[in-house]
């Protein structure tokens, strides 16, 4: 029924009126209500989600409640656009990496593909065309190679040269 | 810890960074990821969905990706061995038995010649693809039944669900479908009569996407009682472009499509008439959801901005902006002034023929103040350029004084954008734009270049400040130029390879990611140099 709303509770305490249309763009949530008949009236906990990016989520779950669905493709076949982010999204996502990363574990754990994707797309394009030093920076990683499996590395790509 | 200095990425689940790694080409994959650190590394080693893109890709990369991946591990594949580097089939022929590609899901062939059909399809393990796409190069008339053989083989493999054909409508039309085809997708690249496609929907109960591009020429005549007896609920997308049909044929063929969720139009005909669409729609596609238009059509005398506002009159009701929010625009040009265009925003075709705004005459339905999620140019992502209407002399004469910055907005704008042509025909090659002209117009997302220069430090000034480029193209007026412009890239851009032809120069040029560069290439027309 449209306008009717659940409970959904942070694992810092918050509770959420949500929406159950939008609320059900989550196949998790969509499968507690359906499958485990687990009544409106009762709050439902979301364990690994905080309330920053629960609001987040909730922000993104109604900009995009009326989405039409896209034109039937297979999955495998998709042609990958990277670039395929809207403007809207684009500006959803300019955010600091701890938030981004933790969307997309959000995303993943409430099974929000269209979420899920589009956060993915968005490291995929802050990865695209760097450098392996250029990634550590962008991500704070650590070059933990010893000098030896960089040069095991280092002999895996000479060995095409004399292949 | 601060937020910004956990290192994130390395910290997700591997099914999460193998959907991050789907979204990424092998290269940046294989060559930079890979080396980052250990956990990426072995999590780099065990994904399996390698998508092998060898469009655009230059020589030296292809070799090293041939090297390094396990053909065993590619979902997908993609050949294109036309362009300058005809030989890469030959050479992906030498690095890889095809029968190892065991996992192979989708397979791509464009531009392959019909003679490479046969001894290619025996290969691959055609009984596993979900999705086959094929484009013919060149034809050998003499091998079209056999072609049409091999093509009704594969679409009755069981697996299969995602076909896409483009070919000539000879070889269509000696296919033989099978009584209960399994396919779900379908795009033909060229169909000349509206009975292929009923013979096609009749066979393929389970088909829901249906992409067809017509000939120049269509047979629209329905003239099979039958078919006004079967429907095609099946069917919940369909796209028909480069469509010239008879208004009333296309209604009733639609009529039998009324599961429609989703349709585009890109065609010539008397297809403006937006309460005769809003009538139909509601009649007979209730479940349509997306409706996508790009249609033109010309009368004997000159279309006037009256006309204009009376045909975008009939899109400002109610269903189409309130109910459907679906959004139109109809122009004119003045130097075409007998062609009008109706088109729904945003813009569905993928190629734009650009016109300055003052060129037009125009109304629309959209407004980008109160539609901020929508561009117009979502779709495209090729621009043509008349160049040779615009001249520098026209600038300096302010007859055009905005254009490079309404351009460099427009495609900014234009994010599916890849390939940027600015010398497409002989008069644009005469073009007096600059260096700086270019590399302004060009945006990030653009890999491929093609543009005119006059001198060495053109080169040097786009090379430079056009880092991300894959590929450049650049055009000049004396072919002895060549000479100086190969003379630089071999001491300046080691590594990258190119290929001079009569008036141009293409570089394949090396992206700074692949660290472990080192090729080694026989081949006489193309020349690489190794610096590492």
């Amino acid at each position: 029924m449209a306008g009717h709303k659940i409970k959904l509770q942070s694992n810092d305490g918050d509770i959420f009126d949500v929406e159950v249309e939008i609320a059900k763009l989550s196949i998790t949530i969509k499968t507690m209500l359906e499958d485990l008949s687990m009544n409106e009236e009762e709050i439902i906990p979301l364990p690994n989600i905080n309330s920053a990016i629960f609001k987040k989520v909730i922000q993104w779950t109604t900009h995009h409640k009326d989405d039409p669905p896209l034109p039937p493709e297979d999955d495998e076949n998709r042609e990958k656009n990277t670039n395929d982010i809207s403007s809207w999204d684009q500006e959803f996502l300019k955010v600091d990496q701890g938030t981004l990363f933790e969307l997309i574990l959000a995303a993943n754990y409430l099974d929000i593909k269209g979420l899920l994707d589009v956060t993915c797309t968005s490291v995929a394009n802050m990865i695209k065309g760097k450098t392996s030093e250029e990634i550590r920076q962008t991500f704070n990683i650590k070059n933990d190679f010893t000098p030896q499996e960089e040069e095991q590395i280092k002999k895996e790509n000479e060995w095409c040269e004399n292949k | 810890m601060s937020n910004t200095m956990i290192p994130w990425l390395c910290l997700l689940p591997v099914e999460i960074l193998h959907h991050i790694f789907d979204c990424l080409d092998a290269s940046t994959i294989l060559f930079s990821l890979r080396c980052t650190c250990r956990r990426l590394k072995t999590i780099v080693d065990s994904y399996d969905r390698y998508v092998l893109d060898f469009r655009s890709i230059s020589k030296s990369d292809f070799q090293l990706l041939c090297c390094l991946i396990n053909p065993r591990k590619v979902k997908s594949l993609i050949l294109f061995p036309k362009d300058e580097t005809s030989d890469q089939l030959e050479l992906f022929m030498t690095y890889f038995r095809i029968q190892e590609f065991t996992r192979l899901r989708s397979l791509t062939l464009i531009e392959i010649e019909e003679r490479q059909l046969k001894v290619l399809l025996k290969r691959f393990c055609i009984p596993s693809l979900t999705s086959f796409s094929f484009k013919l190069g060149k034809y050998d008339d003499r091998r079209t039944n056999t072609t049409a053989t091999l093509l009704s083989s594969i679409i009755s493999q069981a697996n299969l669900h995602h076909l896409n054909l483009e070919l000539r409508s000879t070889r269509l039309e000696k296919m033989i479908w099978p009584a209960q085809c399994l396919i779900k997708y379908l795009k033909i690249g060229s169909c000349d009569e509206f009975s292929q496609i009923f013979i096609i929907l009749r066979c393929s109960p389970h088909l829901q996407t249906f992409v067809i591009k017509f000939s120049s020429y269509v047979d629209d005549t329905i003239i099979s009682l039958d078919s006004f007896r079967t429907s095609f609920q099946q069917l919940t997308s369909l796209t028909l472009e480069n469509l010239r049909a008879n208004v009333n044929n296309l209604e009733l063929l639609l009529s039998l499509m009324t599961s429609l969720t989703y349709l585009k139009l890109i065609g010539l005909g008397h297809f403006l008439n937006g309460n005769r669409w809003e009538q139909f729609i509601q009649t007979n596609l209730p479940c349509l959801k997306k409706f996508e238009l790009f249609v033109q059509e010309w009368k004997d005398v000159d279309y006037t901005s009256v006309d204009i506002e009376a045909i975008i009159e009939l899109f400002r009701t109610s269903f189409w902006i309130e109910h459907k929010k679906w959004f139109f625009t109809c122009e004119t040009i003045e130097l075409w002034p007998r062609v009008i265009k109706l088109y729904s925003i945003p813009l569905c075709i993928s190629t734009l023929t650009y016109e300055p705004e003052s060129n037009k005459i125009s109304s629309s339905t959209f407004y980008s103040i109160i539609n901020n999620d929508m561009s117009i140019m979502d779709n495209i992502d090729t621009i043509d350029f008349k160049f040779s209407k615009f001249t520098l002399d026209d600038i300096q004469q302010q007859a055009h004084p905005n254009i490079i910055t309404d351009l460099s907005s427009l495609l900014q704008q234009a994010c599916s954008l890849t390939s940027l042509d600015i010398c497409c025909n002989y008069d644009s090659r005469r073009s007096k734009l600059t260096a700086q002209d270019i590399y302004s117009m060009t945006p990030s997302h653009v890999k491929h270049l093609a543009a005119s220069i006059k001198n060495l430090n053109e080169v040097k000034i786009c090379l430079t400040k056009l880092q991300h480029l894959l590929t450049a193209r650049f055009f000049y007026r004396s072919s002895s130029f060549s000479n100086v412009v190969v003379e630089w890239l071999e001491q300046e851009k080691a590594g990258s390879s190119y290929f001079v032809g009569a008036v141009f120069t293409k570089v394949w040029l090396v992206q700074s990611n692949n660290q472990f560069k080192l090729v080694r290439i026989g081949n006489k027309r193309i020349k690489l140099t190794v610096d590492h």
